[in-house]
């Protein structure tokens, strides 16, 4: 009996455990990790061994099992007082009672002292196990397609070399203590962000930290002469803006475009008439004076920096153009130096001198011995006449022989150093093009064009029932064929371009449902009949011209 | 003696039993059911108190038994002016008439007490002062006489009779008075067709006197082996759960039982529950009490040791119905064998 009763508590706790094994099944399913729905039936298991720990936790007492079997034989409590006389002391009495409780055990049938072995919560079992071989048998559902909310998407594993060119700042001469403390932060940021890009961090907070990059090195390029310094700085552009040698500097320099000024400065003195660069000093001097008259010390300082490049480029370009027309006099000729001569006069460029320079040494190391002892003599002969040397004194110096004269030559073809404002001007030009470059490379896209797929290989759209291949290759583009600088002017005291997009009725008194593009650039602002010539509606032309023009002086 | 020699006694305990109750059939027409409540009394030691209309037969039944055993009976009529004396006896003065002087001396006059089945008829209409000595000899037989404590003879056996209806004029036994009886029996009204029975026999000749059956060693016997009759322990918690449940403070207690009753039954009560289950055994010839032996006893047991509450009283709920609650609320068996059993 006591067998039966914990069966039927095991098959309980086996009903209820694969009851409860179709939840996770479910969840298994829902969550499509089919492999794992059988696997929930082991919960009818595990129930099962609960409900034999619970079947031995409340197994009956004998007395319990006495008291049944008299309530199931209807003995009167006959097996239930014999079980107990039987562990008192014997006497007549109680050995009457142990023998009516064996004629009762003895004449009851075994059926009548079997316990129900199934119960009405048995029946869950096999609809749970229905339940969990339909639910093993469905097919998993497939995977959404989960799309990532913008900018939620990471990056990681980056190697952005772009940000190679930003850290180079922190080695670019500043031109204060301040400059250098902000080029160091800058470099530094920069080689953070190269660490969690390789890590990973978000898109979004990638391309923050990018941009915090770019408004950083573009406040610094305009750094010069900025805040309270702008009066200065616009006081020596006016200033430079009185001699037209000085005109292009002007523009570049109120353009922060110190790269240019540095150029139309290279150009001024390369410039043949010795007055040109007189009056560019002049202007110079003039601009770097109410530079710092006006509180731009650091505008004075560039402008200083300029002058004295001026006048060191001047001697190298006069030095240059002597020694090309001794040797012309001397009978050495070369039409590389004569053309590279036409185009230093022509462009005045730091490359022309350098041509210059290397065609004479070429030619110099072609010369006989005749002609080299001419040239010689010619030198000399310049020597001894009197010529002014940079610094303008008198030249007492020996003319250099042959050897020396090649060196010297050397010493011109090569790079002519920029200014410093010019130098720092380029750093932070490749620094911003390392930050495009490490934009790039976080959008996926690389410097030459290509994507980040590679190949373009992909499925075709849902409306491609034709087969073929969709494989393909872009031609990786140059990315330095795609870059440009914009030589113009920033602010030319022009207002800037802009369209104006508009909801506006068509007819008057209408409700504005009308998409409508007011471009009104279209028309110049002083242009006669502009207001006819532009996008606005006919019903309203009459009341804008009379606003612009409420005496109709233009018509 | 052997248990089969225990079984034969047993056996013929309960056809003495048996036969006594057909004896008291030849006189007493139905009230199978009181008759049978008297036995257990008798067999168990305890006395009984009769509470039913004038006209049941209550004294004649108490008559037929004192008849049909060979004890001695007497018969107490309570009446207002009934004194203890009338019921205990009294020390009286006998003169020796012989003597030249006037000697006497004291003798005593044994009461109506004396005797071994006392009839208290109407015993609600004596006074109080006088029902507490019967008290005293139901309590310990023994009655105390001028300071001299006299033994009763064995078995004693009271059987008082009360009527409900004409209550004017009466003192209601008090608690403590009730207590000491073992079994309250109610005496129903009788059937149509034991009444037709009874108008046969009564309006005819006078019928035929049923004759000794038992004698005082038998009773005696019988008494000794109720008290041998085995009782389970989940027996006895059965009834004691009973009375437990009767006490209206008890949280397990019914609600009717709550509601109804200002006291449950107390110790007593639970003796009396398994003393009278025993003789219920006894009777039937069983060496041991089962949980039915208990219900069987619990009304008369029970019946006049639930004290009403007023809004008992005032709602009319009858003690038997209380017990029938109890009944039906207490299990016999654990629940789960309960369960189990029944199915």
């Amino acid at each position: 009996m006591r067998r039966r009763l914990a069966l039927r508590t095991a098959m309980t706790g086996a009903a209820i455990g694969l009851a409860i094994a179709v939840l996770p099944a479910c969840v298994a399913w829902k969550v499509r990790r089919g492999e794992l729905r059988p696997y929930a039936a082991l919960l009818g298991v595990a129930g099962a061994l609960g409900g034999l720990a619970v079947a031995r936790r409340r197994r009956w007492s004998d007395g319990e099992v006495a008291l049944f079997l008299d309530a199931r034989f209807g003995s009167h409590e006959t097996i239930t007082t014999a079980l107990q006389v039987s562990r008192e002391a014997p006497s007549v009495a109680h050995a009457a009672i142990v023998a009516r409780a064996a004629h009762v055990l003895s004449r009851g049938a075994m059926s009548t002292t079997k316990t129900r072995l199934l119960s009405p919560i048995h029946s869950l079992a096999p609809l749970a196990l229905l339940t969990l071989a339909v639910v093993a048998r469905v097919p998993v559902p497939s995977a959404p397609v989960s799309v990532a909310p913008p900018g939620e998407a990471k990056v990681a594993h980056i190697e952005a070399e772009g940000l190679e060119k930003i850290a180079t700042l922190a080695r670019v001469e500043a031109r204060d203590d301040e400059q250098r403390e902000r080029l160091a932060k800058i470099a530094r940021d920069a080689g953070a962000l190269k660490e969690k890009l390789r890590v990973g961090l978000a898109k979004r907070d990638a391309q923050d930290q990018i941009a915090r990059l770019r408004e950083a090195l573009d406040h610094e390029r305009l750094s010069l002469g900025d805040g309270e310094k702008r009066a200065g700085l616009d006081s020596a552009v006016s200033q430079l803006e009185h001699a037209a040698q000085t005109q292009t500097a002007a523009r570049a320099l109120g353009d922060h475009d110190l790269q240019s000024m540095d150029a139309a400065m290279e150009r001024v003195a390369s410039s043949r008439e010795k007055r040109d660069r007189a009056l560019a000093d002049e202007a110079l001097r003039n601009a770097a004076s109410a530079a710092a008259q006006a509180g731009a010390a650091d505008v004075a300082k560039a402008l200083e920096g300029e002058r004295k490049l001026l006048a060191k480029r001047g001697a190298r370009i006069d030095a240059l153009r002597e020694l090309a027309r001794a040797m012309r006099d001397a009978g050495v000729r070369s039409d590389d130096a004569e053309r590279a001569l036409d185009s230093l006069d022509r462009e005045g460029s730091d490359e022309a001198a350098r041509a210059l320079a290397q065609s004479l040494e070429e030619a110099l190391s072609k010369l006989t011995p005749e002609e080299r002892q001419r040239l010689a003599e010619k030198l000399a002969k310049q020597a001894k006449e009197p010529r002014t040397t940079k610094s303008g004194g008198a030249s007492t110096s020996p003319p250099p022989d042959a050897k020396e004269l090649e060196e010297q030559l050397r010493a011109l073809a090569k790079d002519d150093a920029p200014s410093d404002e010019a130098a720092r001007d380029a750093a932070l030009d490749r620094a911003s093009q390392g930050a495009s470059e490490t934009e790039a490379a976080i959008d996926g896209r690389n410097g030459n064009g290509a994507t980040a797929n590679g190949d373009g290989a992909g499925t075709g759209g849902s409306h491609d029932f034709e087969t073929g291949s969709h494989r393909g290759r872009t031609d990786p583009i140059a990315g330095d064929t795609l870059k440009s600088r914009a030589h113009a002017a920033m602010n030319a005291g022009n207002a800037m371009p802009s369209s104006v997009t508009t909801f506006a009725p068509g007819r008057a008194g209408d409700v504005a449902t009308a998409l409508a593009t007011g471009d009104l650039r279209a028309a110049a602002p002083n242009q006669l009949d502009a207001v006819e010539k532009s996008d606005v509606p006919e019903e309203y032309r009459e009341h804008v011209r009379q606003y612009f023009n409420p005496k109709g002086t233009t018509r | 003696m052997t248990s089969d020699d225990f079984d034969a006694r047993l056996h013929a305990a309960a056809e003495s039993v048996k036969r006594l109750k057909e004896a008291i059939a030849k006189v007493v027409v139905g009230q199978h059911a009181v008759v049978d409540q008297v036995m257990w009394a008798l067999v168990a030691g305890g006395h009984v108190l009769l509470e039913g209309a004038p006209g049941l037969g209550k004294t004649l039944l108490v008559r037929t038994l004192s008849e049909c055993l060979d004890l001695h009976f007497s018969r107490i009529q309570f009446t207002p002016d009934l004194m203890p004396s009338d019921v205990v006896g009294t020390n009286v003065l006998v003169m020796d008439a012989t003597a030249r002087a006037a000697h006497g001396a004291f003798a005593l006059s044994k009461g109506p007490i004396f005797g071994q089945i006392v009839l208290a008829d109407e015993i609600n209409r004596a006074t109080p002062k006088t029902q507490s000595a019967l008290l005293e000899a139901m309590a310990e037989h023994a009655v105390t006489i001028a300071g001299t404590r006299h033994a009763l003879d064995e078995p004693f056996f009271v059987l008082a009779t009360e009527n409900p209806i004409e209550m004017e004029g009466t003192y209601p036994l008090p608690e403590a008075q009730l207590d000491r009886f073992l079994l309250k029996i109610a005496v129903p009204n009788p059937s149509e067709d034991d009444l037709c029975e009874v108008l046969a026999r009564t309006t005819g000749r006078a019928p035929e006197a049923p004759g000794r059956v038992m004698g005082r060693s038998d009773v005696m016997g019988l008494r000794t082996m109720c008290r041998d009759v085995a009782i389970a322990e989940p027996v006895v918690r059965y009834a004691a759960r009973l009375v437990r449940a009767s006490d209206p403070n008890e949280k397990d207690a019914p609600e009717l039982a709550r509601r109804a009753l200002r006291f449950g039954a107390g110790v007593r009560g639970a003796q009396s529950l398994v003393l009278a289950a025993k003789a219920v055994a006894l009777c039937e010839g069983r060496p041991h009490v089962s949980f039915a032996d208990i219900a069987k006893v619990a009304k008369p047991a029970l019946r006049h040791r639930l004290i009403r509450s007023f809004e008992g009283e005032a709602d009319g709920v009858e003690t038997d119905a209380v017990v029938d609650t109890l009944l039906a609320g207490v299990s016999p068996r654990p629940e789960r064998v309960a369960a189990e059993g029944s199915a």
